[in-house]
């Protein structure tokens, strides 16, 4: 650990700059966990259904679009991007760049939500989501087992999804406040822990998108 | 995380990894692996092979997007606290699905009558 000159505003409940960065890295740090065992029981609820019904996984993923999910899959990987260039943009305190790279990284957000919305509005359309209108007719597959496909697949995208949302209004608020502040040194620490936030988004759709989309060899 | 900024070569090239990773895992999925069955589960190869590609990608990730390597010792212990709790609650949980006699390994039908779904 080198200490390091820096003019950056510090807390009065820190020792020096170093300290105050490291102490709120460790607090986002400890969410991401708590995020991560948060998505870590739906995983596992997939494993646990997909080797008991894999017959009707393999089924019913044909009703997903793969080149669609592949889409969303390079959307977020560049949105991740273009939040680390942010992040780096933030660390050299240039906050025009800052907020252009944000303003890219909202712009991707949004894309992968539209796509999102014309999967979501396909299934309800085709009755495949889980319900009383649930249809799903294969021969020698049960219906049920195809259901609890599209449980997991609603339950784990619309989670994620919801994060996306969340990351993109907290893109926002950053970007009013890199504004207001314009003309003092501000802490980038908030920029970074938007993209901590933001790679583990993208993180979790890299799991995601094989599980649903490229359900094995077929 | 560190008061010096990465340089963006790092960043692009971490960013052409992801992508190409991307294809391959497509590309990955049109090959049939054979499935293997272990007691009631299936192992599917093609899915191992699907999660060991998105593991390395999750790892380019955390190390160089997130920048593992810069980051506090407080952050790297929770960090990896993490990955070890997640391996934790996945491997008792699967070892006791994979060890229930067979009259406690049932599942539900549509009409809600439990049945055997042992083969």
């Amino acid at each position: 650990m080198s200490t390091h000159e820096t003019d950056l505003p510090v807390g009065h409940q820190f020792e020096d700059a170093e300290q105050q960065l490291d102490a709120y890295s460790a607090g986002m740090w400890l969410f991401l966990v708590t995020e991560v065992l948060f998505f870590g029981g739906l995983f596992l609820a997939y494993i646990i259904y997909r080797t008991r019904y894999t017959e009707a996984f393999v089924a019913a993923h044909h009703e997903l679009d793969w080149r669609l999910g592949g889409l969303n899959t390079l959307v977020l990987i560049t949105s991740s991007l273009t939040m680390a260039l942010a992040v780096r943009a933030a660390v050299i305190d240039r906050w025009k760049q800052v907020i252009g790279w944000m303003a890219c990284t909202f712009v991707l957000a949004g894309c992968f939500m539209v796509v999102k919305y014309f999967e979501y509005s396909a299934k309800f359309e085709h009755h495949l989501f889980p319900g009383p209108n649930f249809q799903f007719h294969h021969p020698g597959i049960d219906s049920g087992e195809a259901q609890m496909f599209f449980n997991l697949y609603f339950a784990m995208t619309g989670l994620h999804g919801a994060h996306v949302l969340i990351g993109m209004i907290t893109m926002i608020i950053l970007a009013i406040r890199l504004y207001v502040m314009r003309n003092q040194r501000v802490d980038f620490i908030p920029v970074e822990l938007a993209g901590l936030y933001w790679h583990f988004v993208d993180l979790v759709w890299i799991f995601l998108f094989p599980l649903f989309y490229l359900v094995g060899g077929n | 995380m560190s008061f010096e900024p990465a340089k963006p070569q790092t960043y692009l090239l971490t960013f052409a990894a992801l992508i190409v990773l991307t294809i391959i895992t497509v590309l990955a999925a049109r090959v049939v692996l054979p499935k293997i069955p272990m007691g009631i589960m299936v192992l599917d190869l093609n899915i191992v092979l699907a999660m060991a590609i998105a593991c390395v990608k999750a790892s380019l990730v955390v190390l160089y997007f997130m920048h593992f390597k810069d980051m506090g010792q407080v952050s790297k212990v929770w960090a990896s606290a993490g990955v070890f709790f997640l391996l934790v609650m996945f491997f008792l949980t699967l070892g006791d699905y994979e060890n229930r006699h067979p009259e406690e390994t049932k599942g539900w039908t549509e009409s809600g009558v439990l049945h055997d779904r042992r083969p």
